[in-house]
């Protein structure tokens, strides 16, 4: 099976999202999918071209999309939501809107028939849940996960309808064919705090305390999410979120990709998925999902 | 020959800033048939229709056009006033000058121009007309009202108590609707029930009501002063005529978890006994203590007998034998001569999803997920002396008195994106009494209320919601939430405070929200039933919006209450009295008179008979099923042909079969070809 790939900026080289892109292009591979890139594929004008210039991130992403449809792509997986919701934002509105239409294709020097559609992680494996039950039905332990779709997934709500806005469950879905336990929870689609780790990073550590508390009161033990920047923030922000949240000194909750578990679930090796490269410690989560017995540690042996 | 007067009326500046009126009133005078024209400010006023009436006397006038606005204005005023002078009133026209023409241009010369052409193409037109006598339509001096909640049992009671005899159907087991489910009313916290229930009885009682419950209506047919009403009686399982009301059989029913549709689903843990909750009902049921008819009906999708085959310990209580699961569905004929439809509403249930029930929304509220997130109708059982609690107010989840409440409005209205556009008008006073009457009955309990606005118009409204904050302290703040979860036993609600612009984070024990007052579900598939229009959240569209409030578009078919759009009781009963008033008029007459512009079809003496030809492919295309078959036969009896015939009281004078007919054997009245050609040939003529 052929799909359109765009990776965007956070999964490729020295990336925040490196272990995502990786256990993608991994899993998906394993799975039996051919990933053909968008070629010469520009940014998507995320954060800081969305919200200074509209027009010049529109045409941005027209330019992408037009990439795509030249390439033969009729969908495109753009695994980072955000590139999602600016590809399909752009689609969405030169499709409905002619003037805004010739202006992108002005800009980006190139025509575009809107055949393309964007896609997320999550939609493109709910899609193919059936193969996935093929393939790895039951395969991973029951282990209490909490899915966090974040804010992008499901928003703008007339751009994104894969999902309910409010409360998905495609992911859990997914999860749940691999053997693992989603959680009922209630911060499913709050917001972490995105990119304000960089410039508050205090406003970061309360939202995405609220999170961890949330996870934490539904008996979770650990996170499943599709966006490198939730990522970033439950994983490397842990620390000063959980002491925000008022959580134990000890609060230790690994952050696992969606693709990272469809990866051991289709028995791909850790280091394939870079399982190794989280700031959270997984290998205690890892061991078992690979139904590996866990040695008991404890802090006094150590 | 013709004798044609033209009178244009400037319509004050409507017309006469526009098109050059006295110019145009000359050119007509020179047209061929016309023999008098002129110009007025005024031609509706007094002295404009003597200019007509005298005209017609002086110049004896066989034929009027009166180039003003529109027909639906005014046709009826010109016409009487030629009627005065015994001139048949359909040899009177109107040209529409305004809207089709002033309204819609700006260049006076074109304006002109083209209002002299539309006043040409009438005088043509006139010249052809006919005189048409007036339809004689006999009534049904009986009216049928849908639904017998506060509207429909306030709109049966002022027809009835007019000495009309009248239909009331009601599709629950009891009379009542919503406002029996209430607590206190506001701005003055009457009891609901104890204010409501005379009414009930009476309307139960009364000679000229008959009443019809566990009963939908199925179809109408017919037209004003002749409706044929089939009412659909659902098999209630129980003989109303033996059954007592005694209550042996539901107190001995086994099936006794089963969520009330009187308590709005609500159910709370009973504190004598933890296993149990209060508030279900059993499989035979009345819906509650004060249900008029007081008689119980069995719900066959519950009940074990039905379901299982099992049981049937009520058929054996029942001291009377009332109980007959052999009952079947019965379909009745009633015949009335008008409908006041009064079908309410319903609360947004945002957490019910169904194949008949497309909405659902507010997923970050938990409503459904949680027990102690509630609408605000539940609330009002909680509140209730009839309610599961008997009046306390209890948490769903353990029946822990809550000390903290929080009250969210505009759950679904006012919400463009998620909800409603409109604002359901009902829920700011009924969460200022909800809140005043919960601390009313928790003296240390907090509430809060998160609003839009305060919207409190209406007698002594505001001073009610301004005592909910000055003297029962309840908070309010402006703004919205954005999530409710649970959260070590307490419900947090996380919103924002837009005044003091802060975020608010409240710990609440109870939410309350207020959800949408929408139209019933199957609101559509009624009005396609009576051919009256709605709105696009599927509300009855009034005829007017502002001088006809009450009446469809369909003739002899009315409106009372929340089915034409949110409304609290006293405009619901205001609404329902309006709509009785205007029933009884129609009935006190003892005919009606229609337009006479209805459809013929083509009839001959022999050897002719007709040019119809029995396609009959106008009564596919009769959107009033007005067509009916004639057979026409020789004096032996027998058979030579069957024709279409035109029901006049049915007609609704569209030309849609005269369009149609391919034997050109049908013409409408007022409308015929040789009118038709003569307006189309005047068309271009200078």
């Amino acid at each position: 099976m052929e799909v359109g790939y765009y990776p965007g900026c956070a999964l490729k080289a020295h990336a925040t999202g490196l272990e995502y892109g990786t256990s993608i292009e991994a899993a998906l591979g394993a799975l039996g999918f051919e990933l053909k890139e968008v070629p010469d594929w520009n940014c998507c004008g995320a954060s800081a071209g969305h919200m200074t210039n509209t027009a010049l991130t529109r045409a941005l992403n027209v330019r992408n999309l037009a990439l795509a449809e030249a390439a033969g792509l009729g969908e495109v997986l753009a695994p980072c939501p955000l590139c999602t919701k600016e590809l399909a934002l752009a689609h969405h509105e030169v499709k409905e809107h002619p003037d805004l239409l010739a202006q992108a294709q002005e800009a980006a020097e190139m025509v575009y028939r809107c055949t393309v559609q964007p896609i997320t992680l999550i939609e493109l494996l709910h899609r193919h849940r059936d193969l996935i039950g093929e393939r790895a039905a039951g395969k991973l332990p029951a282990v209490k996960v909490a899915c966090y779709y974040g804010c992008l997934h499901t928003r703008p709500p007339e751009v994104m309808t894969f999902d309910d806005t409010e409360q998905p469950t495609t992911m859990d879905e997914v999860c749940r064919i691999l053997g693992l336990a989603p959680v009922e929870w209630t911060h499913k689609t709050e917001c972490c705090g995105a990119g304000f780790t960089m410039s508050k990073p205090t406003v970061v550590a309360r939202l995405t305390g609220r999170i961890l508390a949330a996870a934490s009161r539904a008996g979770a033990e650990a996170f499943i999410v599709a966006c490198p920047m939730c990522h970033a923030n439950l994983d490397m922000r842990q620390g000063e979120a959980a002491a925000d949240a008022g959580l134990p000194e000890d609060f230790h909750m690994p952050v696992l990709y969606l693709a990272q578990v469809l990866g051991l679930a289709l028995g791909l090796e850790p280091a394939a998925l870079k399982l190794d490269n989280h700031f959270v410690d997984t290998t205690d989560l890892v061991a078992r999902l690979r139904g590996e017995t866990v040695a008991a540690t404890t802090p006094e042996g150590e | 020959m013709s004798r044609i007067g033209v009178f244009i009326c400037h319509c004050g500046e409507n017309i006469g800033s526009v098109v050059d009126c006295p110019r145009a009133a000359q050119t007509l005078a020179t047209h061929p048939g016309v023999v008098y024209s002129t110009d007025y400010k005024y031609m509706c006023s007094d002295p404009g229709q003597n200019l007509i009436k005298d005209a017609i006397e002086k110049h004896k006038l066989t034929g009027v056009v009166v180039a003003a606005c529109s027909p639906r204005m005014h046709e009826p005023t010109f016409r009487n006033a030629v009627a005065e002078k015994g001139l048949n009133p359909f040899l009177c026209e109107m040209a529409n000058v305004r809207e089709h023409c002033s309204w819609v241009h700006t260049d006076k010369e074109e304006a002109t121009q083209k209002a002299i052409e539309l006043i040409r193409l009438m005088v043509e037109k006139v010249k052809n007309n006919e005189k048409l006598q007036p339809i004689h339509v006999p009534i049904t001096k009986r009216a049928l009202v849908i639904g017998a909640g506060i509207a429909g049992i306030q709109a049966a009671l002022d027809i009835a108590n007019a000495g009309h005899e009248v239909v009331l159907v009601e599709r629950e087991a009891s009379v009542g609707g919503h406002m029996l489910q209430l607590s206190e009313t506001f701005p003055t916290l009457d009891c609901s029930q104890c204010i409501l229930t005379p009414r009930m009885v009476e309307v139960a009682r009364h000679k000229k009501i008959k009443l019809y419950t566990w009963s939908e209506v199925d179809a109408v047919d017919g037209y004003i002063g002749n409706f044929e009403v089939t009412v659909r009686m659902k098999p209630r399982s129980v003989d109303l005529a033996k059954c007592t009301g005694c209550g042996s059989c539901w107190q001995k029913c086994p099936s006794r978890a089963i969520p009330s549709e009187f308590n709005a689903g609500l159910s709370v843990p009973d504190p004598e006994n933890p296993k149990k909750r209060l508030g279900y009902r059993t499989a035979i049921y009345t819906p509650s203590p004060q249900a008029v008819p007081n008689k119980p009906v069995i719900d066959r999708e519950h009940c074990l007998h039905f379901t299982k085959g099992k049981c049937g310990v009520c058929a054996k209580v029942c001291p009377t034998k009332a109980v007959d699961y052999e009952q079947k569905e019965e379909l009745v004929k009633e015949k009335v001569g008008a409908v006041v439809v009064a079908t309410g509403y319903q609360v947004w249930s945002v957490a019910k999803a169904a194949a008949d029930y497309p909405y659902i929304g507010y997923g970050e509220y938990g409503y459904g997920a949680h027990p102690d997130i509630i609408d605000g109708l539940q609330f009002e059982r909680l509140l209730s002396a009839s309610g599961p609690t008997g009046g306390k107010v209890r948490r769903p989840s353990d029946g822990k008195e809550p000390e903290t409440v929080v009250f969210l409005s505009c759950v679904g209205s006012r919400d463009n994106e998620k909800g409603f556009t409109y604002c359901s008008k009902i829920c700011c006073m009924y969460l200022a009494k909800h809140a005043m009457l919960y601390k009313h009955k928790v003296h240390d309990g907090q509430a809060y209320n998160f609003y839009m606005d305060l919207r409190a118009g209406g007698k002594t409204y505001d001073e009610f919601s301004r005592r909910t904050i000055e003297e029962d302290d309840c908070v309010y703040l402006r703004g919205r939430v954005s999530r409710i979860y649970p959260r070590d036993g307490k419900l947090v609600v996380q919103g924002a405070d837009t005044l003091s612009n802060a975020q608010v984070e409240i710990e609440a024990d109870l939410v309350v929200l207020a959800t949408a007052m929408i139209a019933q579900p199957d609101a559509e598939a009624l009005a396609q039933k009576l051919r009256v229009a709605y709105d696009k959240d599927r509300f009855f569209s009034e005829a007017h919006p502002k001088l006809r409030p009450v009446e469809s578009q369909t003739a002899g078919i009315f409106f009372a209450g929340a089915c034409q759009g949110p409304k609290d009781i006293p405009e619901a009963v205001a609404q329902a009295s309006g709509a009785a008033s205007k029933v009884v008029a129609l009935l006190n007459a003892d005919e009606l008179e229609r337009e006479p512009v209805v459809a013929s079809v083509h009839r001959a003496p022999p050897p002719v008979y007709s040019t119809c030809f029995g396609c009959f492919f106008c009564e596919r295309i009769c959107p009033y099923g007005a067509i009916e078959r004639e057979e026409i036969r020789d004096r032996k009896g027998n058979l030579i042909k069957t024709v279409a015939k035109v029901n006049e009281g049915l007609c609704g004078g569209c030309g849609l079969c005269a369009a149609a007919c391919r034997a050109h054997a049908i013409t409408l009245k007022g409308f015929n070809d040789e009118q038709l050609y003569a307006v189309v040939n005047a068309l271009g003529e200078e």
